[in-house]
């Protein structure tokens, strides 16, 4: 049971500092739009805090995209909506500089590089489903199958709504585990763009082995990389270099996402 | 129990890799197998595409819902149209058998593009890519027809991909009877049978014969 709920509400309202642009070759009104600045929570995703921007920048294009899925980019890259708006943060903006500079767009969907997102029924499946993968990698007994549909609902709509109290009054049930033993498995992607193709590595890393807890660095030695190889690096995660030696239940249950998962990078100091 | 291991995987991994190479069936493994969940298994399909041939689909036919995409209504195809377009139509598909280690079950991805590159949606790839594997609907099918986007694993793009979570449950009905632990061979042939079909792989009778 999390007994650090202040480092919860901390980690629950990080925020970051937004300056959307309409992208320029859409443009159709005489006068561009001006920057529509925004505090995002760094703890859920884009199209749940987006529809002022689209309200502000859908009249400033042509009309026949009006009813177009907006998407958004940064130095050329679209934004994978369905990571958490701070694990995006994270692994993409290494320069620190604030405000986010984000370009919005209306055309040309990638839809071959971005998943879909008609609305927001959709960004509540995926929530649901990473919460579910997080669930069977903590647990033996699925705590998500065993609660009702009212505290799933708890944790859509608090994070939907931006209530912590109404998302960790489900949430606390799934960080559950007996005293000795911790979780089953530490569910965690790690991100390291530099170092392989795949978006992410997940593989399967206990709490607890031979009666030791096991920390970060363990974590990453399992990970069969020579993450020192590009040099000296950090693990970051809501924008805190994390120390190496911090036992994973415990990032685990005060550092998760709202899915349950570790979303943790790793960063390079030299390019 | 329904589930399997990454070991238990890799062994059903070999065998449809051998019975794959012996009847030139196209399914070969990317990344690896020593790895816990290091890779998976590839096959591409082909459509042949007729272009201004009467429809191929001579039953009447309906097309079930999609749970959590947007939902579609049933409509019935008319065996006697003619494709209007063809360039709409898939060119070539690919399916991917993953292993899913938070679920310890195998897990299936599919895309499947057009002849301009565009890829096929939810909807589209359930009328199109199972006309010839068209069974009656039942409650069994309907509930492992959720198709959703999901983020690729390996290649990080969106492809489409079958739940996890029911298949434990679905492994353990058909297993029924059997005492003990399941081969790990016969439950590969008995899950990628039952779910592969549904998205228009046909799985041959050729990995059902082994030893």
């Amino acid at each position: 049971m999390a007994e650090d709920r202040e480092i919860l509400r901390e980690i629950w309202e990080g925020r970051l500092p937004v300056c959307f642009t309409l992208a320029t070759e859409e443009v159709s009104t005489p006068i561009a739009p001006d920057p529509f600045y925004l505090m995002v929570p760094r703890l859920t995703y884009f199209p749940l805090v987006t529809d002022k921007v689209r309200r502000h920048f859908v009249r400033c294009v042509v009309p026949e995209k009006h009813d177009n899925e907006m998407w958004l980019e940064f130095e050329k890259f679209p934004l994978k909506w369905h990571y958490p708006i701070g694990l995006i943060y994270d692994l993409l903006v290494t320069n620190s500089e604030l405000p986010w500079q984000i370009t919005v767009h209306f055309d040309k969907y990638p839809d071959n590089k971005l998943l879909k997102c008609p609305s927001k029924d959709v960004v509540e499946s995926h929530l649901m489903h990473s919460l579910k993968e997080a669930d069977a990698l903590k647990h033996k007994n699925h705590i998500m199958a065993l609660m009702q549909e009212r505290d799933h609902k708890q944790l859509w709509l608090g994070l939907l709504h931006d209530r912590f109290d109404q998302f960790w009054s489900a949430n606390r049930k799934l960080m559950e585990h007996s005293a000795e033993d911790g979780f089953r498995y530490i569910p965690f992607r790690l991100y390291a763009p530099q170092l392989t193709s795949k978006p992410f590595m997940q593989y399967l890393v206990k709490s607890i082995e031979n009666e030791k807890r096991l920390t970060l660095e363990d974590l990453l030695q399992r990970a069969n990389l020579n993450f020192e190889s590009k040099g000296p690096f950090q693990v970051v995660i809501h924008g805190i270099d994390l120390p190496l030696e911090t036992p994973l239940q415990w990032i685990s249950e005060h550092l998760s996402y709202p899915d349950n998962f570790l979303h943790l990078c790793i960063r390079y100091s030299s390019p | 129990m329904g589930t399997i291991t990454w070991e238990e995987f890799v062994v059903g991994v070999r065998h449809i890799l051998a019975v794959s190479d012996s009847i030139g069936d196209g399914w070969h493994f990317r990344g690896s197998l020593e790895e816990h969940g290091g890779g998976y298994l590839a096959k591409r399909m082909d459509y042949p595409v007729a272009i201004g041939e009467p429809s191929e689909r001579t039953l009447s036919a309906r097309v079930a819902t999609i749970d959590h995409d947007s939902v579609t209504e049933p409509y019935e195809i008319d065996p006697c149209s003619i494709d209007p377009d063809s360039s709409f139509r898939p060119v070539y598909g690919e399916f991917h058998v993953l292993y899913s280690l938070a679920h310890a079950v195998p897990t299936l991805y599919l895309r499947a593009w057009r002849r301009d590159g565009s890829c096929l949606e939810a909807e589209e790839l359930w009328r199109d890519l199972t006309a010839a594997e068209r069974r009656p609907s039942s409650d069994e099918s309907e509930r492992l027809r959720s198709l959703t986007q999901q983020e690729h694993p390996f290649l990080g793009e969106p492809w489409y991909h079958l739940h996890p979570c029911r298949t434990a449950d679905m492994m353990d009905q058909i297993a029924g009877n059997d005492v003990g632990r399941v081969d790990a061979k016969r439950y590969f042939i008995r899950w990628m049978s039952t779910v592969a079909p549904l998205v228009g792989c046909p799985v041959s009778h050729h990995y059902a014969s082994f030893r």
